[in-house]
């Protein structure tokens, strides 16, 4: 049984596509829940009746999981049309304005929405954020060899080659750590497009196990994030994994100077998915609180929800109540905002 | 580990001079309501002016509300563990470890809860019974204890059920093992634990590979109170004084039905139902009373003559004094409160249920106490044999001690 079931829950529908979401409470503000990559609303479930109990909460479905349509092909899952989702859902729960939350994949969606729409975006906050601010090249040879895992120790090579990333490489305590729960070539292999198609639940298991839940004493936690990735297809998760995104550090660095209101990041220090690094460099960047909560991995609220629901609450009640223009880093900042689809 | 004095002081005295304690019971089955009632009586005995808001759902609050026990506010917000419970149970069924596992958000849930309730007022103590969200998420975050605080419960160590395989045997030990690990690194957390027991009744099985054993384990981080009756068997009086002002002829065989406080055991009363018919034939004597419990619609059940269906049953303990033979599931309280007071008995461990199955079941053999019956292979006529020969039948069970309560309060006074 759930501790809380949800007030309200719908859909939005854009070119076809229907969006799931759920509405918990009748507080203020509004605070919205983006789960990460193939992961739906649920897995927000160790926050959620805290959150309500205090709050108003939109938690989202993100296209291609849970009850959300899964289209086909991997321009269905560019970044843009997450955060059009999103706009969509705002508008259709009547959300003016939000603390939007977004893990790891959706911290993406998460920082563009604050980024172009600053109007919508009270707060940011991310947890265990998949926004790579520093060079990364394991994932760069993921995302170009995905049709030729062979070939993924050859890209490695090539692109660890040039001085500067060796030597960011040489220093992160994530690689090393990941080293040593996962075999050189196993990432290539089981993100190559074709292993997710042809093995999904295979690749999910490895996925948490060897990766996303790496912390002791969570295995309920990494049976419920097996569940709820299995609620979507090989296909989704490959066409989700290929499709659009902020993918290096230039890019990422652009799209969080963008951001002009208050940010938390959460981000677990023995985080093996996105490197600790990301995290801390995107509160550098934008002036945000970074709470590094010790001993955890990628999903900090699922494994130490009480710290995290602590964290959360005190960021939002820290935030002033008349919106984000009266945050004084608005008024020094230039807003841009970049119209995208489903924006009014 | 007891001696160690506390690190932590609440914040300020009330207003008034006295002091505050906030009790935290545990929802899943009544057994602990009735216990804690005993303890916080004895409690307050021990420090006069001493208040005690509880933090409690249904059914433990129709438990307190009869005994104008108060009932903090926020109680209210609790996400319901029974109601979950219940859920996950199946026909006389219940994995209740698997059913603990399930239960994560809620108890996230009622932790954030108790963690408002906490910072919103001054406790000097806070007591625990098998509140595991409090336990467990303390011992996460010690730096969220701000009073004193007592753990309380009555078994030690999940144990897998055999069909559960590999898997289950390593998850337990597993969850066995985060708690071994958090009261080594943490042990100003607890600054009591009461184990509601003696040693004898913890059971002999090892807490998982290369983990202790939970006897010796359990004796040396707790201390034991004996058992809590909740009630003194030597004021119920004669018992034949006590048939009459229940309600029993003497010329009657009263047999009690009970399922405790949750929803889980209507199958059973179902199947006792069944077997009335052919033990009313075999003992033409027999009155069958089918206790449903706050959780089951009374109405949903037959009856007939000599056949009584009641809902809840207040002081259900001085009937089952009263009675000839009670038939029930396996847990604790009823069973206890059985033994205590030398009636015959037989119950029907839930299935799956490894603290029905293995820590109770160890607990009665101890007291020789109880005729066990399994659910999945009793039929109307081996319940209604069962009855004939256990009615009525003089028992040499061992004596439960009396005093449990007030050990319990001796230990929790220390601290406020």
């Amino acid at each position: 049984m759930r501790a809380l079931y949800p007030d309200s829950e719908g859909f939005v529908e854009r070119d076809g596509v229907r969006v799931f979401y759920e509405v918990y409470g009748d507080g203020e503000p509004t605070v919205l829940l983006l789960p990460g990559w193939t992961l739906p609303a649920r897995s927000f479930k160790a926050q959620v009746p805290y959150l309500a109990r205090h709050y108003r909460v939109v938690a989202v479905d993100p296209r291609g999981t849970g009850k959300s349509d899964k289209p086909k092909g991997s321009g269905a899952y560019a970044l843009g049309e997450y955060v059009a989702d999103t706009l969509a859902v705002m508008d259709a729960t009547d959300s003016g304005q939000a603390v939007v939350m977004g893990k790891s994949r959706h911290a993406q969606t998460a920082l563009l929405l604050a980024g172009d729409h600053p109007d919508r975006v009270a707060a940011l906050i991310v947890a265990g954020a998949f926004i790579p601010l520093t060079p990364w090249p394991p994932l760069d040879a993921l995302w170009k060899t995905a049709d030729e895992p062979r070939r993924w120790r050859r890209r490695l090579t090539t692109l660890g080659s040039s001085r500067k990333s060796v030597s960011e490489l040489r220093r992160s305590s994530t690689l090393r750590r990941a080293a040593r729960r996962i075999g050189p070539l196993e990432p290539a292999r089981m993100f190559a497009r074709q292993q997710m198609v042809d093995d999904y639940e295979g690749f999910a298991r490895w996925f948490v196990d060897r990766i996303v839940v790496t912390d002791p004493h969570a295995t309920k936690l990494a049976e419920d994030a097996i569940e709820w990735m299995l609620e979507g297809t090989g296909d989704v998760a490959a066409d989700s994994w290929l499709a659009d995104c902020l993918r290096d550090p230039a890019s990422a660095r652009v799209a969080a100077k963008r951001v002009q209101c208050p940010v938390l990041v959460v981000h677990g220090d023995r985080d093996l998915t996105t490197p600790v690094d990301w995290g801390r460099a995107l509160a550098e960047i934008t002036g945000g609180e970074l709470f590094e909560v010790a001993g955890a991995g990628h999903l900090p609220g699922g494994r130490y929800p009480v710290v995290v629901n602590l964290a959360l609450r005190r960021f939002i009640d820290s935030l002033p109540s008349d919106g984000p223009d009266s945050h004084p880093r608005a008024e020094r900042r230039q807003v841009a905002v970049l119209p995208t689809e489903g924006d009014r | 580990m007891t001696e160690a004095a506390p690190p932590t002081v609440a914040r300020n005295v009330r207003r008034n001079g006295g002091k505050r304690a906030l009790m935290v019971c545990s929802p899943i089955g009544l057994g602990h309501a009735l216990r804690d009632v005993a303890i916080a009586r004895a409690l307050r005995e021990l420090v006069p002016g001493l208040e005690i808001d509880w933090l409690a759902q249904h059914p433990v609050t129709r438990v307190l509300e009869r005994e104008g026990e108060r009932i903090h506010p926020a109680s209210e917000h609790l996400a319901s563990e029974s109601a979950h419970i219940e859920s996950e149970s199946a026909e006389h069924d219940l994995h209740c470890f698997q059913a603990y596992r399930e239960m994560d958000e809620i108890l996230v849930a009622n932790f954030m809860l108790f963690h408002d309730v906490v910072n919103d007022t001054d406790y000097d103590l806070w007591i625990a019974d098998e509140g595991w969200d409090v336990d467990h998420f303390l011992h996460e975050h010690p730096e969220l204890k701000r009073a004193n605080y007592a753990w309380l419960t009555d078994f030690v160590g999940f144990l897998p059920m055999p069909d559960g395989g590999e898997r289950e045997a390593f998850l337990t030990a597993d969850y066995n093992a985060e708690m071994v690990e958090h009261v080594a690194d943490h042990p100003q957390v607890r600054d009591r634990a009461i184990f509601v027991g003696n040693p004898e009744d913890c059971v002999e099985e090892r807490l998982g590979p290369k983990l202790p054993k939970i006897r010796d384990w359990t004796e040396q981080h707790y201390d034991f109170a004996g058992y809590v009756t909740g009630f003194d068997p030597a004021a119920l009086g004669e018992r034949e004084a006590l048939r009459e002002e229940l309600g029993y002829r003497p010329d009657e065989k009263v047999c009690i039905v009970t399922v405790g406080g949750t929803g889980v055991g209507e199958s059973l009363l179902r199947k006792v139902m069944a077997a009335y018919p052919a033990a009313k034939d075999a003992i033409p004597e027999l009155r069958m009373i089918v206790v449903a419990g706050p959780r089951i619609a009374p109405e949903s059940l037959p009856s007939g003559d000599g056949l009584e269906v009641r809902p809840y049953v207040h002081d259900l303990y001085r009937h089952l004094a009263a009675c000839d033979l009670a038939v029930e599931q396996g847990g604790l309280t009823t069973s206890m409160e059985l033994t205590a007071n030398k009636r015959p008995f037989i119950y029907f461990p839930l299935e799956h249920h490894f603290e029905q199955n293995f820590h109770v079941h160890h607990r009665l053999e101890r007291y020789g106490a109880g005729r066990r019956m399994e659910y999945a292979t009793a039929t109307a006529e081996t319940i209604a044999a069962a009855i004939g020969e256990e009615i009525g039948r003089d028992v040499d069970y061992r004596d439960v001690e009396t005093d449990g309560a007030r050990k319990a309060a001796e230990l929790l006074a220390e601290m406020v």
